[in-house]
């Protein structure tokens, strides 16, 4: 028997309008999607936040980038902007004193830690979780550099989301080491950069600048301690916190990199911070240099440099105890005290998203973003891809690759052993001491401190 | 009410305020220098006796401030009262076209600390010119100022003194005003030289004035706290830092409360040493 | 005293150098306050420059200064109401009473009188914190009061002292109450030292700079922080920040010229008189 066509709808009708109710839904659904999103976003309409940080290039881009954030929130976003000491100060007391004055604080990577033992951090897990103010898709937890995500991480919570992925590269004059037949091969390897920074010295152009400044002297300095074999403290993983300051890798480290300082380093040199650094590298005042990779921008902008097409860049130094570059982050954290949460979290989403970043990073000289995508995103990498010997951007990755959150012990209170390292390798610049001695003082009073905080007996 | 009564019930309001914002808070200070809190480290809130203290003797960085501060209080206040007698000499003579001169002096002593302590940084930042564009034209290249130990305690030397000198010479003026006019005449008629005059005449008599000049500076020289913060942030290495900054830094930059407090303890302990005789001296003059 | 002439050009030369010596941090304020940031640190000095008031517009109109100029003014005004509200009566009470307690009394003002402000800073911070008064204009003025009482206290003493007291008895007779003597007779007759008092804690409180640094963020922030603030990362504005610290420095400016009688009174009598 054949079955009956019922006349009602030819077959072709009858897909055609599936396939059209079907589409119309879909339409609804994302109409539907976008209205909630739009709600979400609007929530805390008329509504103002108060940010406190340091100026960072990030913070530049996304200044610019802020009327998109009020046109689409209505929420009003005061950065308040101090230099990096006063800034953690007053970070540090705010939180300390849980006012609720600021909604979003700079969270630096190496205070996540104490602030959060400290309960002053406001989980962001608990915000994730709430769907009435979170954007999955905008968030995107996934896209992040997962080592970034790490250095806001707390007894595996989040506590902040980054913006700022920070590592160190050797920049070298190309035109210089050929003239002194030098490969750049040879900067690979610890020994390798100190003897062609002597060799390339004159009077004319120095031969290397580093940080020498107290307060910012470990940051390259670590490269040098670790690279040949340096400890920080006896068992990090461990626990065991006792300092290892004045081991023969210590010493050696403070004796190389303070040669460099005082003898094949521009005038001023002990006192020099990532600034200084730059300019010098600029004007062509010096032929190596280690620095942060996302400043390469600053010394090859063409209004201000003298070396655009001279530079050359890679990886840095190595040492029998293997390759450690600088690597920290910089991102945002909502205080526990926050009065405003729901607003500051929505700002931190918008910010840090690959739009937000994106856009931060193509309206300043911001480059240490934090998304894989924004890597991979042509526009990007078409405005990063920076002019000289070895691949800019491969170099910064390769850098990124290999960077540890522990490069220097996130400890309670390790600020102040820093400051203490610091001061001895600045002695041993300035021959106060010798590397010897400075180190052995640096050991006590890293020693001192961390009994102070109970860390250690 | 009877006098003593309405005299009571004015006194009463004041004494209430003063007792809560001054007894009040410096009774706690010495709470907090018995205990180990220290805001970023949880749960370090306990009672340790005296074992801040026993800490300080050992606390390199505790020695240093106070040569520190031994150094403000005595070259300060050295310079002051060098620079305001004469000043206030010159100002005695009274000479024609100087009488203005007198209220312009007033200023530094006026104007915000932290003003004077930005001043004299921009002055003494060789990237702006300044101090060390003056010593060249004169064929001296000036040092880094403020980045080495030695020339950044005279930095802030010199706007200590640039800000306090005034006051010293104003009240050393009122003195030398308030002198009689005999032992003047006598010497003149003896014919005395100026400088005679001034070593046996108006020294011996300003004695007194002097004397509480002096411990009053020496007890204010370590009131240039915002000089410090501006100029130097107790830098370079702890180099200008002075027993209140080294409290500073430690209670409120790295928020070891307790341990600031003991330091601060230590630091009143100083200065009542140094006022006890001028408190003594003060009252006596007016019982 | 006619002192020789060798004698007086000394003395003329001392006041020349001395004059040179004060102007100078005044006039390199002035000076980079009129430049644009390009000339602030144009090496060597120029001394010949176009000068841009863009630096004072800028200052009013970009950031926040206006709001912590207007804090400070309240700030200091309160603070000066409020201690001489409880000062004045206070220093006059502890004169007429004389007295055992009157001494310790005085012992404890002087005492608190030459403590730095550092020393009642960190109960302050812990006191505000714990009862959400941070970043309160009403904080800053308590805070202010605690340094500025005992100077009210002590200065008014030493100028009730002054008054002679056959005025007061007069009014007394005349069938006035202590009250009435007090705020008929004595208040008027020692009103120069009580604007003088006045304005010296005015003064005192404008310049006030520990406890705005560390008991202040964003709203009761006061003029001196502000300038603190302008101290930024990639390079110091100097230009807005020279402008910034002229105008803070304004008020003192004024009084000095219109009130230099009375300043000199008040800070002579703190310092001397007993």
């Amino acid at each position: 028997m054949q079955p009956r066509r019922y006349k009602f709808m030819s077959a072709r009708a009858w897909w055609s309008t599936t396939i059209a109710l079907l589409c119309l839904l879909a339409w609804g659904a994302t109409l539907g999607q976008e209205s909630q999103d739009s709600d979400k976003w609007r929530q805390f309409d008329g509504t103002r936040i108060r940010v406190l940080s340091s100026n960072f290039t990030f913070l530049e881009g996304i200044e610019k980038c802020l009327p998109e954030f009020q046109e689409l929130t209505g929420i009003d976003v005061r950065i308040d902007q101090l230099n990096a000491e006063n800034a953690l100060q007053r970070i540090r007391t705010e939180l300390a004193s849980g006012s609720g004055a600021y909604d979003i604080i700079w969270s630096h990577a190496n205070w996540v830690i104490p602030y959060a033992e400290s309960g002053w951090l406001q989980s962001l897990d608990e915000l994730i979780a709430d769907d009435s103010i979170t954007l999955e898709s905008v968030l995107a937890l996934d896209d992040f550099l997962q080592s970034t995500l790490n250095l806001m991480e707390y007894e595996d919570q989040l506590y902040g989301l980054p913006w700022f992925a920070a590592t160190v590269i050797t920049y070298y004059r190309s035109d210089i080491l050929a003239e002194h037949g030098i490969d750049p091969a040879q900067l690979d390897t610890i020994e390798g950069f100190y003897e062609a920074a002597k060799a390339v010295h004159s009077n004319d152009i120095a031969g290397v600048v580093l940080r020498g400044a107290p307060s910012n002297a470990t940051w390259l300095w670590t490269i040098f301690f670790k690279g040949l074999g340096g400890q920080y403290v006896a068992d990090l993983e461990g626990g065991d916190l006792t300092p290892v300051l004045d081991s023969a890798a210590a010493i050696e480290a403070t004796r190389m990199y303070a040669d460099m300082l005082a003898n094949y380093s521009i005038p001023g040199a002990a006192n020099t911070e990532f600034d200084e650094i730059v300019i010098a590298m600029q004007q062509g005042r010096a032929v190596l240099a280690i620095e942060g990779a996302p400043l390469a921008g600053r010394i090859l902008d063409p209004e201000q440099s003298r070396v655009v097409g001279d530079l050359g860049f890679r990886v840095v130094p190595e040492g029998p105890g293997g390759r450690h570059p600088a690597f920290t982050g910089h991102g945002f954290s909502i205080p526990a005290s926050a009065r405003n949460k729901g607003a500051a979290w929505l700002f931190m989403q918008w910010a840090m998203s690959t739009e937000g970043q994106k856009c931060a990073a193509l309206n300043a000289n911001h480059i240490a973003v934090t998304r894989s995508s924004v890597w991979n995103d042509p526009e990007f990498r078409e405005n990063w891809n920076l002019p000289g010997e070895g691949d800019f951007l491969a170099t910064f990755e390769a850098s990124l690759d290999a960077g540890h959150p522990e490069y220097r012990p996130r400890v309670q209170g390790w600020a102040e052993v820093d400051q203490a390292i610091g001061r001895a390798i600045n002695r041993a610049i300035t021959g106060t001491q010798s590397p010897e001695e400075a180190m052995r003082r640096a050991q006590e009073e890293a020693t001192e401190i961390l009994r102070r905080l109970r860390l250690i007996d | 009410m009877s006098r003593v009564q309405t005299y009571r019930a004015m006194l009463a309001p004041g004494m209430i305020v003063l007792a809560l914002l001054s007894l009040v808070p410096l009774t706690a200070l010495v709470y907090l220098s018995l205990r180990s809190w220290s805001l970023i480290v949880p749960g370090s809130n306990e009672f340790v006796g005296l074992g801040n203290f026993v800490r300080m003797l050992d606390d390199g960085r505790f020695w240093n401030s106070l040569w520190v501060s031994i150094y403000y209080i005595v070259v300060n206040t050295l310079l002051q009262l060098t620079i305001g007698f004469g000043l206030a000499l010159a100002f005695f003579l009274d000479l024609r076209g100087t009488r203005w001169l007198r209220v312009l002096f007033l200023l530094p002593m006026l104007i915000p600390p932290i003003v004077v302590g930005l001043a004299w940084r921009m002055l003494f930042t060789p990237s702006l010119g300044g101090i060390n564009y003056f010593l060249s034209t004169v064929g001296i290249q000036g040092p880094d100022w403020l980045n080495r130990p030695f020339t950044a305690l005279a930095a802030i030397t010199v706007a200590a003194v640039w800000e306090w000198t005034p006051l010293v010479m104003l009240v050393l003026l009122a003195g030398l005003e308030s002198l009689p006019r005999e032992p003047f005449e006598a010497a003149l008629i003896d014919g005395a030289t100026f400088r005679q005059t001034v070593a046996h005449v108006i020294l011996p008599l300003l004695k007194p004035v002097i004397l509480v000049v002096a411990i009053l500076r020496i007890i204010d020289s370590l009131g240039i706290l915002p000089l410090i913060f501006v100029m130097t942030s107790g830098g370079p290495s702890s180099a200008t830092e002075s027993i209140n900054f080294y409290a500073y830094e430690s209670g409120i930059n790295f928020l070891h409360i307790s341990y600031a407090s003991s330091l601060l303890v230590v630091f009143i302990m100083l200065m009542l040493a140094f006022s006890v005789t001028f408190i003594r001296n003060a009252l006596k003059v007016r019982a | 005293m006619r002192p020789k002439p060798v004698v007086r050009i000394a003395g003329y030369v001392l006041l020349a150098l001395a004059f040179v010596g004060f102007m100078v941090p005044f006039l390199w304020l002035l000076q980079l306050s009129l430049k644009t940031q390009l000339d602030a640190f144009a090496y060597p000095p120029r001394f010949i420059f176009t000068p841009t008031l863009q630096n004072f517009v800028s200052l009013w109109s970009e950031s926040e200064f206006a709001k912590f100029f207007l804090n400070s003014l309240i700030v200091s005004t309160m603070t000066t109401l409020v201690a001489l509200l409880l000062g004045v009566p206070a220093a006059y009470a502890l004169v007429r009473l004389g007295s055992r307690t009157g001494r310790a009394i005085l012992v404890w003002i002087l005492f608190t009188r030459m403590l730095p402000a550092m020393v009642f800073v960190i109960p302050f911070f812990i006191a505000y914190s714990r009862f959400q008064m941070i970043d309160t204009l009403a904080g800053l003025v308590i805070a202010n009061l605690a340094l500025d009482l005992p100077v009210v206290i002590w200065l008014m003493r030493s100028f009730f002292l002054d008054l002679e007291q056959s005025l007061e008895e007069a009014a007394f007779i005349d069938g006035a109450t202590p009250f009435q003597a007090f705020a008929r007779v004595s208040l008027p007759l020692a009103l120069p030292g009580l604007v003088a008092t006045g304005i010296f804690v005015f003064i005192l409180s404008w310049n006030e700079f520990i406890f705005a640094l560390v008991l202040t963020r964003h709203e009761a922030v006061t003029a001196p922080i502000a300038i603190v603030n302008f101290m930024k990362y990639a390079g110091t504005e100097w230009g807005q920040l020279s402008a910034g610290a002229l105008v803070v420095v304004a008020p003192a400016v004024l009084f000095a010229i219109f009130a230099n009688r009375y300043l000199a009174k008040g800070l002579v009598g703190g310092s001397v008189k007993g």
